[in-house]
């Protein structure tokens, strides 16, 4: 969807936009690696609570998604995306 | 479908109707679920931020939602496990999704098609080993005092006949292949305790 998303609008500007495609969807993708992280997390933290309370571990769970998640973006931006805080999008 | 006089399902059938309503139920909630975590997934930049919303937890939400009002806690263990063998096959799905769009530049098409694939083996098999390696942790104290004895339905080797309904809960519903060792064990232990009631 990312891909054909990015190619429509590059073939309305008069372009081939398909490498353009590919790369929003890699991006996309590498997002998506991060975020599978937090899952991790999420699961871990559901699976060590869940004895506990469900709901204890329900919001537990969600926050390790979130916290773990967007940390790991914020380091690999800093150290692999964007080193020099340039504008990377 | 075999009807009884009465008009009611048979038991078999009847437990069939019900985990075909739940998948129905969990499949289409999942996928509303999911909507919104897309929607800002597409609001989002930059791209690799909303990337994560690619990989949020929706449909798990929604599982474990639907699974915790209607078992016990035991069962939501099991499904986490198999949750984080998920997790970490998307993890590697999407790496390599990744890397055959930028070094081999392939179509999204193709390159999901082809990690799809890998993504099968690492999640099976990441489920496989943790059944191998690690032994059945039947430790939860609602299974302490349980016995064993075989199950008529022929689905599993033997089930447990719990004292609580939360152990009740996997024995019912987790026929798979993962237990069939301790099952077995547990099974000549119920012959033996028959043999010893039928004596007495």
């Amino acid at each position: 969807m990312i891909e054909n998303a990015r190619d429509r609008r590059k073939h309305e500007a008069g372009l081939r936009g398909t490498r353009r495609g590919q790369q929003a969807a890699a991006l996309d993708a590498s997002g998506a690696v991060l975020g599978a992280l937090g899952l991790l997390a999420f699961a871990a933290a559901f699976f060590l609570l869940v004895e506990t309370s469900v709901m204890v571990a329900f919001v537990s769970a969600s926050l390790a998604w979130l916290s773990v998640s967007v940390t790991a973006w914020y380091a690999w931006r800093r150290t692999r995306a964007c080193p020099e805080r340039r504008q990377c999008n | 479908m075999p009807v009884l006089k009465d008009g009611s399902l048979s038991i078999p059938w009847k437990r069939a109707v019900t985990n075909m309503t739940e998948y129905v139920v969990r499949f289409s909630s999942g996928a509303w679920s999911f909507r919104p975590s897309r929607c800002w997934g597409n609001l989002l930049r930059p791209k690799s931020f909303a990337g994560l919303f690619g990989a949020a937890p929706s449909v798990a939400l929604v599982t474990l939602a639907s699974r915790s009002t209607s078992t016990g806690s035991a069962t939501l263990l099991f499904q986490t496990r198999s949750m984080m063998a998920g997790a970490v096959a998307l993890a590697v799905y999407c790496v390599i999704v990744c890397h055959l769009l930028v070094r081999a530049r392939m179509r999204a098409s193709l390159a999901t098609t082809l990690a799809f694939a890998v993504w099968l083996t690492v999640a099976f098999g990441l489920q496989a080993l943790w059944d191998n390696v690690t032994p059945i942790h039947l430790s939860f104290s609602s299974l302490r005092d349980s016995r064993w004895y075989d199950s008529p339905s022929g689905l599993h080797s033997a089930v447990l006949s719990p004292p609580s309904p939360a152990s009740r809960v996997i024995a019912t519903e987790r026929p798979s292949a993962v237990f069939s060792l301790p099952f077995q064990r547990s099974s000549a232990r119920a012959r033996r305790d028959r043999e010893r009631t039928r004596s007495s």
